[in-house]
């Protein structure tokens, strides 16, 4: 999935980016609230982490601007004022999620989580498709009894697909969902990607799960539905 | 309202004492006239005639004078010549007025009786010579004198001694001083009650004030009492307790907006901390264990810095509040500040030009004095961009004390920013990246100056920033 932070702290900045990514997600960064309404409306993001008291442009200010313009991104917002006012303030402006600081590093990730699967339209965290059992709160995939290893990548690709699960997906969708500013990925990678995956999820005696929309994307499906 | 009554109590006792003295002084002249009435009554009586003193009354004309009246004539060597039979045979006390002048006193009566008493000096009228006939009717008429009387055959001067009970006087004054004593009490009584309840009534707008300050605490501190039922008396009381609960909310509000800052800030080097700690924790390896903790142990620096200047600001509050620095430790104090930041001056390429005028003192005491000087400069260094220009200066003050100044420029700050500098942990946006400073130097003048009785004023000169730090004046 891929993430939008907008944190002016350096050092909060680049933990929670590293610790994001390490868990899985594409982060892309920004330093200040103009820099952060830019990058919002330049791409699709699943979440948007948003601090409040941001340099050149509050949080509150890119929020609104962002609702104004009929931006319905999921959106996170991070700040140091816990007071109840502050909290309504900010959802009323739109927010989805509001998270104090300090906070634990695992807060953060489930509330992502959950606003990931409000984002498509599922309130369980276990995503059945066919033979497989995908627990997107511990990240781990299981055929019947058996946990299926998965790269980050891997899981991010499958947990993309089987949110969006029975719908064929852009393949330049899935390379924006997977992959950061930060990462420049090959023309192919997304099919590579791909590849790994099905030679993971899918046995030679079942029918296949991930299926190609030639020219356009791929999809998963549960071929018994 | 014990003092109110002790002043009624004092007013009726003195009033009631007044009253009583008048009415016995009244009484008393009362007396006296009578006494001194009689007095010339029965001085009327003594005729020198043919050589002897005579009593008219006691030839038949005022026999009641005789029998009731007390009275004695008396010579000037105290002979007796008549005494009234009322006396029955008692001497009255002997006086010698002057000639014409009338002597009073208390004296005692027969059967105990307590009388006034009046002397006269006089002389006994002459009666003329009237023929032989009336000297041989007189010579028939001859009286008997009292016992111990004399008769006196040479014309002189004689005192005559009149008296009468006091008792009818003192029985009515009396009656006056018991009416009064009942009056007095009965209207101490009343008094009493009266100031008791007028009192109370007169202080209920003061209850009601107290009433309406007891239920004033923090949260309700802008509900300020109503007195608009209230005396016109306590209308500047109510209208400064007003004032006062403003001033005291305002300032209950300038301390919950500096908590709520401060703890602001406090939050975000925690979040800062434990989310480096955790990201190495999760995924831990040497490198990024060590860069964990370096960046932990350099928010701990900062933390550290952030609450000596809050405890900086919490002293200043107490700090001394009078005195100068001489030029001479103003300077040395100015040199040490720039020494200090002399690497980030020399990285920047900025001018520094120090103008200190070294014949008089600077107007502020030397510990604040201190730390004006490294928080303006700190700032003033800190936010002028490369190649910019920092100035330290004196200007000439009131009473041969002088200002401190401090510009800085180019700077971007506009109008609205200036009027926002001394706010706790406001920054400018392009500051607000440094983590190191948290906004609270330029707080920590103004609270430094304020407790020493020191002014702070800001201006922007274009795109130079003026501090300027003075005595009030």
């Amino acid at each position: 999935m891929h993430l939008l932070l907008v944190e002016d702290s350096r050092r909060l900045r680049d933990s929670l980016s590293e610790g994001l990514s390490r868990s899985g997600y594409a982060v892309d960064i920004a330093a200040d609230g103009e820099e952060g309404l830019r990058a919002a409306r330049s791409n699709a993001y699943d979440v948007i982490v948003l601090d409040i008291m941001l340099p050149k442009m509050d949080g509150l200010a890119v929020l609104q601007r962002l609702r104004e313009s009929g931006d319905q991104s999921h959106v996170l917002l991070l700040t140091a004022k816990g007071e109840l006012e502050d909290r309504v303030a900010g959802l009323r402006v739109g927010a989805d999620d509001y998270l104090t600081k300090p906070f634990a590093f695992d807060e953060l990730v489930a509330r992502i989580e959950a606003l990931i699967r409000r984002r498509y339209a599922t309130k369980n965290p276990m995503i059945g498709v066919g033979p497989l059992s995908i627990d997107t709160a511990s990240r781990r995939v299981m055929r019947g009894e058996d946990v299926i290893e998965l790269t980050k990548k891997e899981y991010a690709l499958l947990e993309y697909l089987a949110l969006r699960k029975g719908e064929a997906v852009r393949r330049v969708a899935i390379e924006d969902h997977l992959y950061s500013e930060h990462d420049f990925p090959m023309s192919n990678a997304v099919d590579r990607l791909v590849c790994a995956l099905r030679k993971k999820i899918e046995t030679e005696d079942a029918a296949p799960l991930l299926v190609t929309q030639r020219g356009y994307g791929y999809k998963l499906d549960d071929p018994a539905e | 309202m014990l003092t109110l009554g002790l002043g009624v109590a004092i007013v009726l006792l003195g009033g009631g004492a007044g009253v009583f003295v008048i009415v016995q002084d009244s009484m008393l002249a009362q007396l006296q006239s009578e006494l001194e009435a009689r007095a010339e009554g029965l001085a009327s009586q003594a005729v020198f005639d043919d050589d002897l003193l005579e009593f008219e009354f006691a030839k038949g004309s005022g026999a009641e004078l005789i029998e009731e009246g007390y009275f004695e004539f008396r010579r000037f060597n105290g002979d007796l010549l008549w005494r009234s039979e009322g006396l029955e045979g008692m001497t009255l006390p002997m006086r010698t007025p002057a000639m014409g002048e009338m002597e009073f006193g208390d004296v005692d009566l027969p059967e105990d009786e307590d009388g006034r008493c009046v002397w006269v000096a006089l002389e006994p009228r002459v009666e003329p010579d009237s023929g032989d006939e009336d000297d041989e009717e007189e010579e028939d008429d001859e009286v008997e004198l009292p016992e111990g009387a004399i008769e006196l055959t040479v014309f002189e001067p004689i005192l005559l001694a009149v008296a009468v009970e006091r008792e009818p006087m003192d029985e009515a004054i009396g009656t006056v001083l018991s009416a009064l004593i009942v009056i007095g009490a009965l209207a101490a009584g009343l008094g009493a009650l009266l100031v008791y309840f007028g009192v109370r009534w007169g202080l209920r707008p003061l209850d009601t004030l107290a009433a309406q300050l007891h239920g004033v605490d923090e949260k309700s501190l802008s509900t300020h009492p109503d007195g608009s039922g209230a005396p016109l008396e306590l209308a500047p009381v109510y209208r400064e307790l007003g004032r006062m609960l403003s001033r005291v909310e305002a300032t209950i509000e300038r301390e919950r907006s500096f908590s709520n800052a401060a703890a602001h800030e406090l939050r975000t080097p925690l979040a800062e901390i434990r989310a480096t700690a955790e990201v190495a924790h999760k995924w831990p390896d040497d490198e990024r264990g060590r860069r964990a903790l370096d960046e932990i142990l350099a928010v701990c620096d900062e933390l550290e810095s952030l609450v000596e200047s809050l405890l900086l600001i919490s002293r200043a509050q107490k700090g001394e509040t009078q005195g100068v620095t001489a030029a001479g430790a103003a300077k040395a104090i100015i040199a040490e500040r720039l020494e200090k930041a002399g690497d980030v001056i020399r990285s920047k390429g900025l001018s520094v030009r120090v103008d200190i005028d070294e014949t008089s003192p600077i107007g502020a005491p030397s510990e604040a004095l201190e730390i004006i000087a490294r928080n303006l400069i700190d700032n003033a260094v800190r936010y002028s961009p490369e190649g910019g220009s920092v100035t330290i200066s004196t200007r000439a003050g009131l009473n041969g004390a002088q200002s401190f100044v401090v510009e800085n420029g180019p700077t971007s700050l506009n109008a609205a920013d200036v009027d926002r500098l001394f706010e706790p942990f406001w920054q400018a946006d392009e500051a607000r990246a440094d983590r190191r400073h948290v906004g609270l130097g330029l707080t920590i003048v103004r609270q430094v100056a304020a407790a020493a009785g020191l002014s702070v004023r800001t201006a922007l000169d274009g795109a130079t920033l003026r501090i300027a730090v003075a005595p009030i004046g």
